[in-house]
């Protein structure tokens, strides 16, 4: 969810996000990634619209206001969970307890 | 229709009805990019093979369609536990039912082995039955609550309060050989009572024959209707306990109400009249100490009192047992601090 909407900053269709999200190292499947672009949608964290690019229609994904916001949330925690990791790694470097 | 198009209208018959026109199209942009960067990749125009290795790599319309869908539960993880409490007290009932008829049908002497095998058949086809109403019953609370038509109005849709565990009892576990011996030897006692009571006697040969020396006497059989209801409820009272698996405060309350029965008739045997009676001629031709027949069978009939008396204790002794546990349980939730166990599961 946090890579989706931190990508969704600026309007994209479902297939370049795929492919935007493999070029940065995330691997998705198409069929992970497309039902949760309609769910974060149904949650009224993106907004879509169809639109008719190059030769055939795309629907078109931007995060909305309140996906923002809630992304804003999702990388602080997203920050204190590295930080807590962090720690918990620093205080057992070799893996034992 | 090509094979794409056929591939997506075959996704959206797994659909519903609702999301299919917009998920269809969702999925038929998303194959013609996929086919756009494979042309691109081989700089050639699209071809069967490449279309048929798209849709390969996407998978079957089946599994495609489920992955729009939310998880679809019959009965979802909130509603298990009442559909299992609904479907034991459902069996429990059916049980009971065809315990109660066989029960009357035998005291009646109305049933034969084919009617008993018949019964059984009947009893399994019953159990079926309502089994699937219960289920049938669940699975549409489980569509109501999935859509939002019950949201709040149920007990699991609370927030969950932890300080209703203290005014819940403590629950002891019932092992499960008590009630299923229990429930054997009440049958065994109704049979026998009620169909072979010829055989609850003390014979003696005279004359060549077997006559009987003592037996119950008119004044225990006056009782019989109460003892049966009294086994037949104990029936039913077992039977609950190996559904329920653990006492609460509804057995402990049936077994202090079903030993309060069983006090009464005793009571009413050791007040009322003997209920051993002798034949004397059988007796006097048996009889060869120096006590006579009339002693025998005063002492033997105070001996029986004494019997019944000690069983009247006994019954006031596991009543006020029952009632100490009944209040310990409750009590128990109220302790200061938390929840005190003592021992573990205790009796």
């Amino acid at each position: 969810m946090l890579a989706v909407l931190s990508n969704l900053k600026q309007e994209q269709y479902g297939y370049s996000l795929l492919k935007n999200l493999a070029g940065k190292g995330l691997e998705v499947d198409q069929g992970t990634l497309y039902p949760l672009l309609r769910r974060l949608e149904s949650q009224g964290l993106l907004q879509s619209q169809w639109r008719v690019d190059s030769d055939h229609p795309r629907r078109y994904y931007v995060a909305s206001p309140a996906g923002r916001k809630y992304l804003e949330r999702m990388k602080e925690d997203w920050t204190g969970i590295i930080r807590v990791m962090e720690n918990i790694l620093e205080d057992n470097p070799g893996g034992k307890s | 229709m090509n094979l794409i198009q056929r591939y997506v209208h075959e996704v959206g018959n797994h659909l519903p009805v609702t999301q299919r026109v917009d998920i269809e199209a969702e999925l038929q942009s998303m194959i013609v990019d996929m086919l756009e960067e494979e042309n691109k990749k081989t700089g050639q125009p699209t071809s069967e093979a490449a279309v048929l290795d798209v849709l390969r790599k996407l998978g079957s319309p089946e599994k495609v369609a489920a992955s729009y869908r939310p998880a679809d539960y019959l009965i979802g993880p909130e509603l298990y536990p009442y559909f299992l409490l609904a479907l034991r007290i459902g069996l429990l009932a059916v049980l009971v039912v065809f315990v109660v008829i066989a029960v009357v049908r035998i005291i009646t002497g109305d049933l034969s082995w084919q009617q008993f095998g018949d019964g059984i058949s009947n009893l399994f086809t019953s159990a079926a039955v309502t089994g699937a109403w219960i289920v049938l019953w669940f699975a549409v609370l489980q569509r109501l609550s999935a859509s939002g038509k019950v949201a709040g109005k149920w007990p699991f849709k609370r927030e969950w309060d932890p300080t209703t565990l203290l005014r819940k009892p403590l629950a002891q576990k019932i092992k499960p050989s008590t009630p299923i011996v229990s429930i054997f030897f009440l049958l065994v006692a109704l049979v026998v009572f009620n169909v072979y009571r010829q055989f609850l006697a003390i014979r003696v040969e005279q004359g060549g024959e077997l006559v009987a020396l003592a037996s119950l006497s008119d004044a225990f059989y006056r009782l019989l209707p109460a003892l049966n209801t009294l086994w037949v409820l104990q029936i039913i009272f077992h039977l609950a306990g190996l559904v329920y698996g653990r006492w609460n405060t509804g057995l402990r309350l049936a077994s202090i109400a079903l030993r309060l029965f069983s006090l009464g008739i005793t009571i009413a045997w050791l007040a009322g009249p003997d209920i051993i009676q002798y034949n004397m001629a059988a007796l006097s031709s048996v009889n060869t100490s120096s006590v006579t027949e009339i002693d025998i069978v005063h002492w033997t009939n105070i001996g029986m009192k004494a019997v019944l008396g000690l069983a009247t204790l006994g019954t006031c002794v596991e009543i006020s047992k029952t009632v100490h546990r009944l209040y310990r349980d409750r009590a128990g939730s109220f302790t200061d601090g938390g929840i005190e166990i003592k021992g573990g599961a205790t009796r």
